[in-house]
């Protein structure tokens, strides 16, 4: 009788514990389903408050900011912050540019559904999942090994099929799948390595923040045509040198 | 900051003692000892701990947490100075009948250690450094540990030894920020050092790496390669290559593709003087351009070393070739004192571009980029010889324009007739280059440049004859932004220029000499409206730093000098005079720190390392104003005559030497660094010993009169000193170093006056 009422006993905490597990697993799931709705939540204002206001218009790259889950791009401690309007430090003392930045350079590349990019700089990979929505396809190149590896398997992870990842030395380019209609330099240097330049297609473009890694002071949009090369600085938006201008 | 921080320390000491003074007093061996022992475990403490603080000035203006730990380097560093400061006023409670000799070895220390460090860190690292003052100050445990019973002396003499042992084993390591050149090139594959030395002047690292190269500003236009390169690091940021172009001048053909490349196409074989010479690669562009005299200076000696010996097969000898004059010299210094001319004057590019567009050097004084400066230079060239400036290009424009209007303001003192003629400016996306020439330059020579400029993709800011439609066309701006400033520089209203401008950009000259500076308070409103709108903001951390270093400075001496003083047993003091001892002590501290820290600035056009600078001007005060306090006791005249005279003497020597001292220095300025050092003494001491006399005098007269307000002299005193040290800075940048000398002076005088109301 005893051992009976043991048994009952054993059964009655079985099923406790497993319906304690069904209900754990449903809020955890829930759980994540409002993490993920938060994120979402916080990329549409990263968008409108950041991007669009201030003037970026292509719709195409405010569209894949939308989608693309910018905190995946992080290391998990910064994940609460990846929408906000600020670099992020990554590994290696590189960052992941302002969101900002990242929208105008891929608005700036005036990109084609059937161009090719080249990114030199892969950091955490989020500019080329960013192009990878645009564009048909995109090469990155990653001097630090630990970034590229880590980048080649987060974007292979989270299904970006059309991005390539190289770890090697960026100032080379890619010369096997040159030209290409952009090339995006996101790797801060003292010049502007001239075997991209030749790398650039006839009408290509390329653009260049300059500044350090966390105060880009401006873009340069390099065209070629021909052999023509043209520079155009990019500068902060309402910058007016005096003081009475504005 | 760092002399805040010490002074603070001193400051808090002195309010500590007050309050305590009964018990320390009793047990002041222990006391002492125990507070000696503190010291040597808080240096080692204190400085590992400040290395863990993540304070890393690139992140200031994203991270609000970044001003946190500022503050707590602020209070880490503090500790040992408190620590080592509660010995001295122990000592000085406990021997009040000596304290003259006791402040007279403790100022003769600190003078020597001032002094002595520079010394030592010739032949040692910095963590050998520190394990040195650990050792030292072990030794003053022990030695205060023979007052005690036997048994604690060995208990001392054993944890010392323990400790030391260590401290040697595991030395705490420097934090190098992750931002930084270093940190970041030593991450790239295959990224070694391959030497590492340490001195006063820098701490330098050589680094090799194949994906090295370095060539600040290169023209787009540039097809071809950069020679194997290794770098040199100076302080973890500013980089300067060593080439190997394997002696064959073909492959420095990139060198002419540089804005700064100019004017080897405008002269014939010059004679070149280089002004930073660094890793060589401006010499390399000379060599390059046949130029058949070409003589490098290069501040630092180190550098000279590694790429003439260490590293001369890798350089190919290029400090050893017969046409190359290899001085160790600080360019300002060598030009006031040579007597040469030279066909050309390059002058480098010296700073990195990362710490420079993120305003790190706006604090950094700069002889070389002055009004004054430049006048030096243009008298130092040939009838037909040119001066070539290169600075980074910055967004907004601000370098360039400084350097612009610079030279037409030189050229101006120099009563040069038309003056744009004399000018030739161009810029790169990168760099931005001047040309300054002694007569004005020719048609063919402004049509040379303008093809120069072409061929390249750079462009034309300023040249004689120049056409508005040649402007801003290869790296083309939203508005023509330099030549516009050239134009209204050369031929507008400059002064309102300057003054709408939204950054500083009128010239640095040797009284103000912040070349760096651009931040105007003027512009603080739209600066701080642009922050969150636009996508940087231009507010330079370098003075951030300086503005919140003076709020916490305030705050906490405040809070630990000044409130504490509440808690002293209460008791109503009477006296009539209050007021104006708080006045004196007051005027005394904040006038004394404006003083010390001007002429740490005046003296680093003298001695040019600012090192040495405020190793000696510290070591001069310190030593003679304790000789100053030792002679005011035995001085055979009222207090009252002490403290009048004393104050005399500082304005008149203060202002003869405001009137006289450039006039000296260029007497003096060609001899060694030896003969200059112990000259620079000599001209503080009779300064330095006046200045010690008020102090110790105002506080005999209180402890006399008033005893309960000692303390409270003290503090006063301490907290002045403490804020007025980040306060000079402050005002010198907007107003110039004679103005907060003058400013002293003033309160001497009135500190003087208050002293007569108090005094019997």
């Amino acid at each position: 009788m005893k051992a009976q009422k043991n048994l009952v006993y054993l059964a009655g905490m079985v099923a406790l514990a497993i319906l304690l597990c069904f209900i754990a697993y449903f809020f955890a799931g829930r759980e994540k389903i409002s993490e993920e709705k938060t994120y979402k939540i916080a990329r549409e204002r990263m968008v409108a408050q950041q991007i669009e206001a201030r003037g970026i218009e292509d719709k195409r790259v405010l569209e894949a900011m939308r989608n693309i889950p910018r905190h995946k791009f992080v290391s998990p401690e910064l994940e609460f912050c990846a929408y906000e309007d600020r670099p992020l430090p990554i590994e290696c003392g590189q960052t992941i540019s302002q969101p900002y930045i990242v929208a105008l350079m891929t608005e700036l590349l005036e990109l084609n559904k059937e161009d090719k990019v080249l990114e030199v700089g892969t950091g955490s990979g989020y500019q080329a999942a960013v192009l990878s929505k645009i564009v048909s396809k995109v090469y990155t190149i990653e001097i630090f090994e630990e970034l590229g590896t880590s980048a080649k398997k987060r974007l292979k992870d989270l299904g970006y099929t059309n991005v390539e990842v190289k770890v090697e030395d960026g100032y080379y380019g890619w010369p096997e799948e040159a030209p290409f209609d952009a090339i995006i330099v996101t790797c801060a240097s003292d010049h502007i390595p001239p075997p991209l330049i030749e790398q650039l297609k006839d009408g290509g473009r390329m653009c260049i923040p300059v500044g350090n890694v966390f105060q880009v002071q401006n873009l340069m949009l390099v065209k070629k045509k021909g052999n023509k090369i043209s520079v155009k600085n990019i500068l902060p938006v309402r910058f007016v040198p005096m003081l009475g201008e504005h | 900051m760092v002399i805040s921080v010490a002074l603070l320390g001193f400051g808090v000491s002195g309010t500590f003692i007050s309050i305590f003074q009964r018990k320390l007093k009793a047990h002041f061996y222990s006391f002492f000892t125990l507070f000696s022992l503190l010291f040597s475990f808080s240096l080692y403490i204190c400085f590992f701990l400040s290395q863990k603080i993540p304070f890393d000035p690139f992140l200031i203006v994203w991270y609000k947490s970044q001003y946190f730990y500022l503050l707590a380097y602020y209070l880490v560093l503090f500790i040992p100075f408190f620590l080592g400061a509660s010995s001295i006023g122990l000592s000085f409670l406990k021997f009040p009948e000596g304290i003259n000799k006791v402040y007279f070895y403790n100022l003769l220390g600190s003078g020597g250690g001032a002094l002595g460090i520079i010394l030592i860190m010739y032949f040692l690292s910095l963590q050998e450094v520190l394990f040195f003052i650990i050792i030292l100050s072990f030794f003053s445990v022990i030695l205060s540990s023979f007052n005690l019973s036997l048994k604690s002396s060995i208990i001392m003499g054993f944890i010392s030894g323990i400790c030391a042992l260590f401290f040697l084993l595991y030395p705490p390591e420097p934090r190098i920020s992750p931002y930084k050149g270093l940190s970041i090139t030593l991450k790239l594959p295959e990224a070694k050092i391959i030497k590492e030395e340490s001195s006063p002047l820098s701490l330098i690292d050589v680094v090799e790496a194949p994906s090295i190269r370095c060539a600040p500003g290169l023209s787009l236009a540039y097809k071809g390669k950069i020679p194997p390169q290794i770098a040199i690091f100076l302080d973890a940021d500013s980089l300067t290559p060593i080439t190997n172009f394997q002696n064959d001048i073909s492959n420095l053909r990139y060198l002419d593709y540089r804005t700064c490349a100019l004017p080897y196409h405008l002269l014939n074989e010059p004679h070149v003087l280089i002004i930073g010479a660094g890793g060589g690669s401006e010499v390399l562009s000379a060599l390059y351009h046949q130029a058949p005299y070409i003589e490098a200076i290069e501040v630092n000696p180190q550098i000279v070393k590694l790429v003439k010996e260490e590293y001369g097969d890798f350089s190919n000898h290029i400090y050893s070739l017969p046409e190359v004059h290899v001085r160790v010299a600080e360019g300002r210094g060598f030009i006031e004192s040579t007597s040469g001319n030279f066909d050309l004057i390059q002058i480098t590019l010296l700073d990195s571009f990362a710490a420079s567009s993120a305003g790190v050097y706006a604090l950094s004084e700069s002889y070389l980029y002055t009004i004054e400066a430049f006048e030096s230079y243009i008298k130092h060239l040939t009838e037909e010889g040119i001066l070539c400036i290169t600075r980074w290009v910055k967004t907004p424009p601000r370098d360039g324009i400084k350097l612009f209007a610079t030279a037409v303001e030189a050229l101006e003192n120099l009563k040069i007739e038309n003056i744009p003629s004399h000018l030739i400016f161009i810029r790169s996306w990168a760099t931005s280059t001047l040309l300054i020439k002694r007569s004005p330059f020719t048609p063919s020579q402004v049509h040379t440049a303008k093809e120069f400029a072409k061929k390249r993709l750079f462009d034309l800011i300023w040249c004689p004859s120049l056409n508005p439609e040649e402007v801003n066309k290869y790296n083309a701006l939203p508005k023509a932004f330099y030549y516009e400033a050239s134009q209204k520089i050369l031929f507008g209203d400059r002064d309102s220029f300057y003054q709408n401008h939204l950054f500083t950009v009128e010239p640095a000259t040797d009284n103000s000499p912040y070349f760096f500076r651009f931040f105007k308070w003027k512009s603080l409103p739209y600066l701080l409206n642009t922050m969150g709108r636009e996508w940087i903001p231009f507010v330079e951390w370098g003075y951030i730093i300086l503005v919140f270093t003076l709020i916490q400075a305030i705050i906490i001496s405040i809070f630990l000098i000044i409130f504490p003083l509440f808690f002293l047993k209460k008791r109503r003091i009477f006296a009539p005079h209050k007021l104006s001892i708080f006045l004196y002590f007051l005027f005394l501290g904040i006038g004394y720190m404006f003083i010390e820290i001007s002429f740490i600035q005046k003296f680093t056009l003298f001695l040019f390392y600012p090192t040495y600078a405020v190793a000696v001007v510290m070591a001069a005060f310190l030593f003679f104003s304790g000789w100053g306090s030792y002679f005011a006791q035995k001085m055979k005249i009222g207090r009252l005559d002490k403290v009048t005279l004393a104050s005399i003497m500082i304005i008149v020597i203060s202002i003869a030497y405001l009137i006289y001292l450039d006039d000296i220095f260029l007497h003096f300025i060609q001899f060694s660094d030896g003969i200059k050092i112990l000259f620079s003494l000599l001209l503080i001491a009779p300064l330095a010993f006046f200045m010690g006399i008020p102090f110790p005098s105002g506080l005999k007269e209180v402890s006399k009169t008033i005893s309960p307000l000692v303390p409270w002299a003290w503090g006063i005193n301490g907290c002045a000193s403490v804020i007025s040290t980040v306060l000079a800075t402050i005002l010198a940048i907007s107003l110039g170093f004679n103005l907060v000398i003058f400013i002293a002076l003033i309160l001497y005088f009135l500190a003087s006056l208050n002293f007569h109301l108090f005094g019997s």
